[in-house]
């Protein structure tokens, strides 16, 4: 079963986005969460074997940027074959912005507020679903 | 009314009308007009939650909102019911400022990134925050909900 990591600050919105997931196509994932870069990346790094990963941006200790910066320095250390897909949820949705996540290693981004279904939709991209 | 102020208020505006169509879903009726009803309820405890901002524009945007509206406003995000004013409803207040800011951002920053935003603060007040009211580059925009009517405010202005 895919596991999905939702790493955020606010458990408020850990809880919506395990709401939405819930009610959804993906209901069967196992979910595992993190408040911060910081401790999402040692969870990868303890082993913690994951296929998304939904982050927000802005974080205390380690903002979800610099968290893909050193996820993805981790894989390439390690020689991961299947880089996790990593979708950034997060409030800004600038140019700048969208720019620096997807040159950062981020696959797909979600502008705040957002829907089940455009959760949905993003999680299809990057995992879809087996018929 | 500045064409900052303008900028401002459409884009507080438009954000609370998505964040209510989407991610806390009510009906809302959206009054443009820059005066709000802040005392019209009395003394009542409100939550407040605030984020800085500093670059280009500096100054805070905030949004106030009564502890009841704040409870529905909780309960309707999580899907599930909500009796007392805890970490959920504290969280929630601080998220909503946070799309909040966001959507402002994203609407005055279409391209470059104009100033920068800080982690959200949340407050519980027992009055009205004076220092909105006398800070001269003040907006405030009430947004009416079918459960009360909570303010949006912006103190946002150039840097010197």
């Amino acid at each position: 079963m895919p596991t999905i990591m939702i790493v955020d600050d606010s458990s408020v919105t850990r809880k919506v986005i395990k709401k939405h997931i819930k009610s959804g196509p993906y209901a069967t994932c196992e979910l595992v969460e993190a408040p911060n870069g910081e401790q999402a990346l040692d969870t990868f790094k303890s082993g913690q074997k994951v296929d998304i990963v939904l982050s927000d941006w802005n974080m205390p200790k380690m903002n979800g940027l610099e968290f893909v910066k050193g996820l993805r320095a981790f894989e390439a250390e390690t020689q991961v074959s299947n880089p996790v897909k990593v979708i950034m949820i997060t409030t800004e949705g600038t140019i700048d912005k969208v720019t620096a996540a997807m040159e950062s290693g981020v696959n797909e981004y979600i502008v705040k507020p957002f829907t089940a279904d455009t959760l949905t939709k993003t999680l299809k991209k990057v995992l879809p679903l087996q018929v | 009314m500045s064409s900052l102020s303008e900028n401002i208020q459409i884009a507080l505006l438009k954000t609370a009308a998505h964040l209510l169509d989407t991610m806390i879903p009510m009906h809302y009726d959206i009054e443009s007009k820059d005066e709000a009803s802040m005392s019209s309820d009395g003394v009542s405890l409100y939550l407040m939650g605030n984020i800085k901002v500093t670059g280009k524009l500096i100054g805070s945007l905030s949004v106030s909102i009564p502890h009841s509206l704040a409870l529905d406003m909780t309960a309707r995000m999580l899907d599930e019911p909500i009796e007392n004013v805890g970490d959920d409803v504290y969280e929630t207040v601080a998220e909503i400022i946070n799309i909040i800011a966001g959507g402002v951002k994203s609407a005055l920053s279409a391209e470059s990134e104009l100033f920068q935003l800080g982690l959200p603060q949340v407050l519980e007040l027992e009055q009205a925050p004076l220092q909105f009211l006398n800070n001269p580059h003040r907006l405030h925009v009430p947004i009416r909900t079918e459960s009360g009517e909570f303010v949006l405010f912006s103190t946002l202005h150039e840097a010197q």
